[in-house]
């Protein structure tokens, strides 16, 4: 998966005058591979590394070494030059070295500190903006998996409040809500630039809608109904349309572990494997989207067993890697865990145990309840999302939502029951 | 929400959490209004006679799912039957690396092990066998480890040149002997070996100290047959390590038995309704544990039984972490967990909310069972002496 590298003028410039001898060790593995996988990168991360770079190498060395001190000296007292680390890449080996230095947490927080640094110089440079854009995360807990009416918004702890939505004619909730979201999709479309998402410069913004599907019909429906230059812009994934790719990395995990001495080997080998020919074809035309997907499911979070966690990971890393501007998640139904499956060691358990599989639609809606807060805790880290973003979690089995919203929002007060088309047309005019 | 409060207020408020539930569930009493003598009795014939039995979830639990008021459905056992019983400590840290090979070595140690949590690698510190089988001359049929998976079959002994080799536990790995014992079957249960929550990519192979096939008969009077008989029955790997264990009592009667549970570290797969399941399951097994205690002649009022998770998860406000899911923030949830002793020479009823640090437990079964622990670094509990 090695990209091809189309870094910007001023970075070549930087890293031409030698700006990766100024940084420590320990920060080399991230950058060095950041570098390398430019292509692989979401603009918000070049951004992020670029301003980094340019940041360090516009200080004098006096003031690099300042801005390093505590990164060095730490690294100092770990011993990190005796380590076996690798300088060119992230390894588990880093990670496992790092995380078993009694400093581990003061390094943690010093690297914070350059970042930090870095980024109040490069907000003072671009004025002290950030992004002001509207935003909106749209989550969908369908009517598949039965929430209680008392205990459906606990996990929330009051950040927002519940709304009634008007009853939908039997049948037309999903294709109500299908609706909602593609005609939001297409509207955060036209509000953006160019059409190849891989296109230009740091400064532009491609693949500002996310919609992340535990199973497929959410973004079947955006294949079919989005005005044909939308799909270019949003990166639609699909945990049901990406099985055949879940399975050929499941079956390599599985096989050749045996034969490998570290999880580093079988780390490295797994990023090699060609997942392309796998792939749906929305996922397989971007080679960025599609090396997110390796990552979701090399990380060891859940993403490659349950389709709820696929959609709570990669929303999270999509939120942070590529701050979309609308942002829309579907849960799903699982199936109950066979006994003595392995189930969250990459099996699949219909291979393992004949038994046939039973579906858990209360565990299902459990799950589901709390991994949507973690969508919206996960946003609010950054500060794109803390002022002027919409978040609207609906409960299908409640006929209700949870309503998170900045006072600017139309229908941050309402009492009454919606009706579905309000909400959508309250949201398309929030992202207009 | 506690974002705006420090580690170590988030670290107390959680102590403190527990300790007014407790107090309102058990009618327990605060430890620091008792006064008197210890309950233990320090005669060497009570000691040769003494059982010791340490659980310890190798999948830690927070306290919203198990001691906060909105956790307390999912232990009315702990809560109910143990609890009662039992000396609780609130407050107990683990200041070293939240990995849970690596910290239930600690635990074992007495010493914040630094070893590779994915290796299968001895503790570098001798551990609790082989201080108490070395200084009480103990036979190796007398210290057991019933543990959840491959990653933990070097817990038994460390590579320490005055202790080691032939001074440790015998560890038993059920799964893996289940595995064993299916093949030739037909039916291959590989894939329960692959079995590290915390790293599915990889599983370290196993090395030697584990407790072999044969053994099944000769020690536990198993036949391999009535063996996978009853796992079919079974629906967890925990409910596998309490049969494995259960058995052990009944032959070999151990003084000292450690046992890990596992099943809550599903939680790292992102399904929380699994994460609760795998807590109420751990509750259930350690109420069957202590029933097995009180049925079993040998057990049966000398036995003093340890619970306590290797450490906690994630809160769901930290911004490094995915909450439940992971132990990866070192945040003061993450840290922050509970310890209950109970049965011969502990208090009932009471609560300390003094601040221990999970590597207190070996010196603190150092002083009850007679054996020094020289070079474990925590303290004794002065409560439990």
């Amino acid at each position: 998966m090695e990209a091809s590298k189309k870094l910007p003028e001023k970075l070549q410039d930087a890293l031409q005058e030698g700006v990766l001898k100024r940084l420590p060790l320990t920060f080399l593995p991230f950058v060095n591979q950041q570098l390398r996988e430019w292509d692989f990168l979401f603009p918000n991360e070049r951004r992020s590394t670029e301003s980094l770079i340019i940041y360090v190498n516009s200080r004098s060395p006096g003031q690099s070494a300042a801005l390093f001190r505590d990164v060095v000296r730490l690294e100092n007292e770990m011993g990190v030059r005796q380590w076996q680390f690798s300088t060119e890449e992230q390894t588990i080996r880093n990670s496992s070295q790092l995380a078993r230095s009694p400093q581990f947490q003061q390094w943690r927080q010093a690297v914070q500190a350059v970042y930090d640094e870095a980024d109040r110089q490069a907000m003072q440079t671009s004025g002290g903006r950030v992004n002001p854009r509207n935003r909106a995360i749209v989550i969908d807990i369908p009517a598949s998996l039965p929430m209680e009416e008392a205990e459906a918004w606990r996990h929330w702890h009051g950040m927002g409040r519940r709304v009634k939505l008007q009853p939908l004619a039997p049948g037309l909730s999903q294709g109500g809500l299908e609706g909602v979201l593609t005609g939001l999709i297409a509207n955060v479309a036209q509000a953006g630039g160019s059409s190849n998402p891989r296109e230009g410069s740091a400064e532009e913004s491609p693949g500002e809608s996310w919609v992340i599907d535990g199973a497929s019909s959410l973004v079947d429906a955006c294949l079919a109904e989005v005005p044909s230059a939308a799909p270019s812009r949003a990166i639609l994934l699909s945990y049901a349309r990406l099985d055949p790719c879940r399975e050929i990395l499941s079956h390599e995990m599985n096989n050749m572990r045996k034969d490998l001495s570290d999880a580093d080997s079988v780390y490295d080998h797994l990023r090699k494997v060609d997942v392309t020919p796998f792939c749906p074809p929305e996922v397989a035309r971007d080679p960025a989207v599609r090396e997110f997907v390796r990552a979701l499911y090399l990380s060891g979070n859940g993403a490659v067993i349950f389709g709820n966690s696929f959609v709570e990971w990669a929303a999270a890393e999509a939120l942070r890697r590529a701050r979309p501007r609308l942002l829309a998640a579907r849960f799903t139904l699982r199936s109950k865990p066979k006994p003595f499956t392995g189930v969250a060691v990459f099996e699949n358990p219909d291979q393992v145990n004949p038994l046939p599989a039973v579906d858990d639609n209360p565990g299902s809606a459990v799950d589901a309840e709390i991994l949507a807060v973690y969508i919206w805790l996960a946003a609010i880290r950054y500060e794109e999302y803390m002022q002027s973003t919409v978040c609207v979690c609906i409960a299908e089995s409640l006929g209700e939502v949870y309503l998170i919203a900045p006072p600017e929002f139309a229908l941050r007060e309402t009492t009454e029951p919606l009706p579905m088309d309000r909400l959508a047309d309250s949201l398309r005019s929030w992202l207009s | 929400m506690n974002r705006s409060l420090g580690p170590g207020d988030v670290s107390r408020r959680l102590s403190l959490s527990r300790r007014e539930f407790l107090r309102g569930a058990t009618g327990a009493v605060l430890g620091s209004t008792l006064t008197g003598a210890s309950p233990f009795v320090h005669g060497e014939g009570s000691r040769r006679k003494r059982k010791v039995i340490v659980i310890t979830f190798g999948g830690g639990a927070r306290d919203q799912e198990t001691f906060a008021p909105q956790g307390q459905e999912n232990i009315p056992h702990l809560l109910n039957e143990l609890a009662p019983q039992s000396s609780f400590f609130t407050h107990v840290t683990n200041q070293g690396i939240l990995g849970h090979y690596v910290a239930t070595a600690s635990l074992a140690t007495g010493v914040y092990e630094t070893l590779n949590n994915f290796s299968a690698v001895p503790p570098d510190h001798p551990t609790v066998f082989e201080y108490f089988r070395k200084d009480l001359r103990r036979p190796s049929s007398d210290a057991w480890v019933v543990a959840p998976s491959n990653g933990f079959n070097r817990i038994g002994e460390s590579d320490c040149r005055s202790y080691g080799p032939g001074l440790g536990a015998t560890v038993i790995l059920p799964k893996h002997l289940l595995q064993a014992a299916s093949s030739g079957s037909g039916l291959s249960l590989d894939h329960l070996l692959l079995d590290n929550y915390e790293n599915p990519l990889y599983t370290p192979t196993l090395e030697g100290g584990e407790f072999e096939l044969n053994q099944l008969d000769q020690i536990l009077r198993l036949s391999v047959s009535d063996f996978m008989a009853h796992a079919r029955t079974l629906s967890s790997p925990d409910e596998l390590s309490v049969y494995i264990a259960k058995r052990l009592m009944k032959e070999e009667s151990p003084s000292l038995l450690w046992i890990t549970m596992h099943d809550m570290d599903i939680a790292h797969s992102g399904a929380y309704s699994l994460y609760i399941e795998g807590i109420r399951r751990t509750d259930r097994l350690c109420g069957e544990l202590w029933a097995a205690v009180q049925n079993e002649p040998e057990y049966k009022d000398n036995t003093t039984l340890f619970i306590l998770p290797d450490f906690g998860r994630d809160a769901d406000y930290d911004a490094g972490g995915n909450g439940f899911q992971h132990h990866r923030t070192g945040d003061a949830a993450s840290r922050t967990t509970w310890m209950m002793a109970l049965g011969i020479g502990v208090r009932e009823k009471v609560i300390y909310d003094e601040p221990m640090q999970s590597i207190d437990l070996v010196p603190s079964l150092g002083a009850i069972m007679g054996f020094s622990p020289q070079l474990a670094q925590g303290k004794p509990i002065k409560e439990l002496l």
